[in-house]
């Protein structure tokens, strides 16, 4: 395994059990694994309900019903020891995992500040829980450490509803900080903001990575973020990893069909060319296609495509992709 | 921008103040608004980012809320004084689509009965065959069939789907004008494309203007022929799309777009050029001068106590000291 790995994925297949009007399975994350660096900002792209937060999840090792893990394992690389994230007890990922070496940035997290209770108070709440440190102690650094991030002063004894949503956001993030994780998995971090506080709670987001030099898993459906953010981007679809490739590759030659597609229905600010949305829509993941999960689809489909899954394969150096025209049938 | 004479829509010196929570101050969510839409077929963009009055300003327009100061002319008939035949016909020429296509249907009913309460009680048509015909005319306009939804209650169909059925729906009062209320922002990415491609399509083919409200410029760009940027409930910059985010002159404008992320690599360092962020919005809406005196990287002392005045600038109209001097 390489030397430089933050996290291994290996073949996680995952989803929720559900039970109305009978029982279901949501086959939302299948057979997906990755490799994230250290020193990265791996990007998961993908439309709304193909699972890339239920694959963050399940990363974070936070198995909640009716969500469950069928198969597969998450490896942490510790210094001296390898980490099976799945298969500690929430006790242990609780004491050995979340905050210290992994923290998660879930989506709509602006609610994760007591209401209650002033900002400098969340923190201090936060830390003590996580870094076993006296009250004073973690006071102190939660005041040094706000104004270190460069968010205004009065902002550290407000209550959390005085502020702005963006505001709200970029505490979040400081807060996931806050104990220099290695790994940050971040959900749709900016979606609810506008563009130009989005811009600042990214900026906070990477210039923090240069700093600690960690790994950022940033989940967004939102291309442009990745374009703007990304070394690496996997595309997700219907429950499954299509393409991996760096940011240029992948936008400057994408290599699946659908990916492809998605890039050329994106309307561009300066271009008025005539673009076409993606015949049909995602599946089920109650009840997903066959074979290939997009050839309902696919301009490309073959005979092959309704039957077998396509494996993901090297197609050129460092970009993958889940697709017939590629492995060659 | 557009001459006196051909007007369709005019909303002149608009106010519409709110108070924040349950006993809180007033502010202004709406402050001296204008604007003009032509009598020729145009999409216009109103556009701004989340609380600067965009949906406010909808709702005015489409009678929902009264204003405390100020005119709306729809066809030079103030909206706020029509008789009562003179309402169902502004229903009629008025038609809304709302971000979130599921909200604007009733989950337990069956949508086709949405067509024939809209044909009959807007449309005047009577006859069920007729009702039939025109339901199948405008559902091929957004490429529909009367098979696909005739006995489809709303979850069966996809918010892609939905949506253009809304559309749809909307045409069959044959309006000169459509609010679109966020219409796209909760669609996926890959069924976007098509309902904007609609817009432009009926605005054509049904002589149809569009009041088309977004966050998203990329998209806006792509449809509109005019565009008003909203900040904290006043309108900065207005005027032909091209000009405004081409050439934009307002300092919001600006900044606004440099700090749209795009799918062009050769913009990421650019993007991570450090910015200055609003913190405490209240004071902003509450602000006497101009509402963007906080972040403005060129305010003087003047933008701080006197808001400024509109100011036409080649083909747009814009509201900053800079252009006054
Ligand atoms: N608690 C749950 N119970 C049952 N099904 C769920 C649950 N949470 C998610 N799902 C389903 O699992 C699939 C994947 O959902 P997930 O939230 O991972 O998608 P996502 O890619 O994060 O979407 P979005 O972009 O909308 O956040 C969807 O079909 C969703 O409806
Ligand atoms: N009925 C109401 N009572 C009190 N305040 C309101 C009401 N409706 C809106 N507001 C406030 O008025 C301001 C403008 O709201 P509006 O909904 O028009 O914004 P918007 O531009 O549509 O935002 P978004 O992009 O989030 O939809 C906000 O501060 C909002 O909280
Ligand atoms: S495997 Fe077949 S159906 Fe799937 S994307 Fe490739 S060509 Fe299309
Ligand atoms: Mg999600
Ligand atoms: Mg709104």
């Amino acid at each position: 395994m390489s030397q430089d790995a933050a996290l291994i994925i290996n073949n996680i297949f995952g989803g929720y059990f559900v039970k109305y009007n009978g029982s279901k399975y949501v086959d939302a994350v299948n057979d997906v694994s990755l490799l994230i660096r250290r020193n990265e900002i791996f990007g998961i792209a993908g439309e709304s309900g193909c699972g890339k937060s239920t694959l963050l999840k399940i990363i974070y090792g936070y198995l909640r019903p009716p969500l469950i893990v069928k198969q597969g394992s998450v490896i942490l690389p510790l210094k001296d020891e390898k980490v099976s994230i799945l298969s500690l007890s929430e006790e242990e990922r609780r004491r050995k995992v979340w905050w210290k070496v992994i923290s998660w940035i879930p989506q709509n997290s602006m609610n994760v500040l007591n209401p209650t209770m002033r900002i400098k108070d969340n923190f201090v709440e936060i830390m003590r829980a996580h870094m076993n440190i006296a009250k004073k102690e973690a006071m102190e650094m939660a005041i040094d450490y706000l104004h270190k991030t460069g968010l205004p002063k009065d902002v550290i004894n407000a209550f959390p509803h005085q502020l702005s949503g963006g505001m709200r956001q970029r505490l979040v993030i400081a807060l996931a900080l806050i104990t220099k994780p290695q790994i940050i998995l971040a959900d749709e971090p900016s979606t609810a903001l506008d563009v130009v506080m989005q811009r600042g709670v990214l900026q906070l987001l990477a210039n923090s990575q240069r700093t600690l030099r960690n790994t950022i898993v940033m989940v967004t459906h939102d291309l442009a973020i990745h374009a703007m953010l990304c070394d690496r981007v996997a595309i997700m679809y219907a429950g499954k990893i299509v393409e991996i490739a760096t940011s240029k590759e992948l936008f400057e030659d994408p290599l699946h069909p659908y990916t492809q597609m998605l890039l050329a229905s994106l309307p561009r600010l300066g271009d008025k060319e005539l673009r076409q949305g993606i015949r049909g829509s995602p599946p089920d993941l109650s009840a997903p296609p066959k074979g290939c999960r997009f050839h309902p689809r696919c301009t490309y489909m073959k005979e092959i495509c309704k039957s077998e899954p396509p494996l993901l394969v090297e197609a050129d150096k460092e970009h993958f992709v889940s697709c017939y025209l590629y492995s060659g049938v | 921008m557009i001459e006196r004479s051909k007007i369709l829509l005019e909303v002149k010196d608009l106010v519409k103040k709110f108070r924040y929570g349950l006993f809180g101050f007033e502010f202004k969510a709406l402050d001296k608004v204008n604007l003009k839409l032509g009598e020729e077929p145009s999409i216009c963009t109103l556009a701004g980012e989340s609380g600067s009055g965009k949906s406010t300003l909808a709702k005015v327009i489409l009678r929902v809320y009264k204003p405390e100061e100020g005119i709306v002319l729809y066809r030079g008939k103030n909206i706020y004084e029509l008789k009562k035949s003179e309402v169902k016909w502004f229903r009629k020429e008025v038609q809304a689509i709302f971000q979130d296509p599921f909200a604007s249907f009733n989950p337990m009913r069956k949508i086709y009965s949405y067509f024939q309460e809209t044909a009959k009680s807007l449309a005047d048509i009577k006859e069920e065959a007729e009702i039939n015909k025109v339901v199948d005319d405008v559902l091929a306009e957004v490429g529909l069939r009367i098979s696909d939804i005739k006995e489809k209650y709303p979850h069966e169909l996809s918010g892609g789907e939905l949506q253009r059925v809304a559309i749809a729906r909307a045409l069959l009062t044959k309006p000169r004008l459509m609010i679109a209320d966020e219409p796209v922002s909760m669609l996926d990415a890959s069924f976007r494309v098509s309902v904007l491609n609609i817009f432009k399509q009926v605005k054509e083919e049904y002589n149809i203007s569009f009041l088309y409200i977004t966050h998203d410029l990329a998209t806006s760009y792509y449809i509109s022929d005019y565009i008003a940027i909203l900040y904290r409930g006043t309108i900065l910059e207005r005027g032909p799309i091209d000009e405004v985010l081409k050439r934009p002159l307002h300092p919001y404008t600006k900044m606004l777009l440099e700090s749209l992320p795009t799918l062009d690599l050769r913009k990421r360092e650019y993007y991570m050029h450090p910015i200055r962020l609003s913190q405490i919005e209240e004071k902003e809406f509450l602000a006497t001068g101009c509402k963007f005196v906080s972040r403005c990287p060129y305010a003087e002392e003047k933008c701080k106590l006197q808001a400024p005045p509109d100011k036409i600038v080649n083909n747009s109209i814009v509201r900053c000291w800079l252009y006054h001097k």
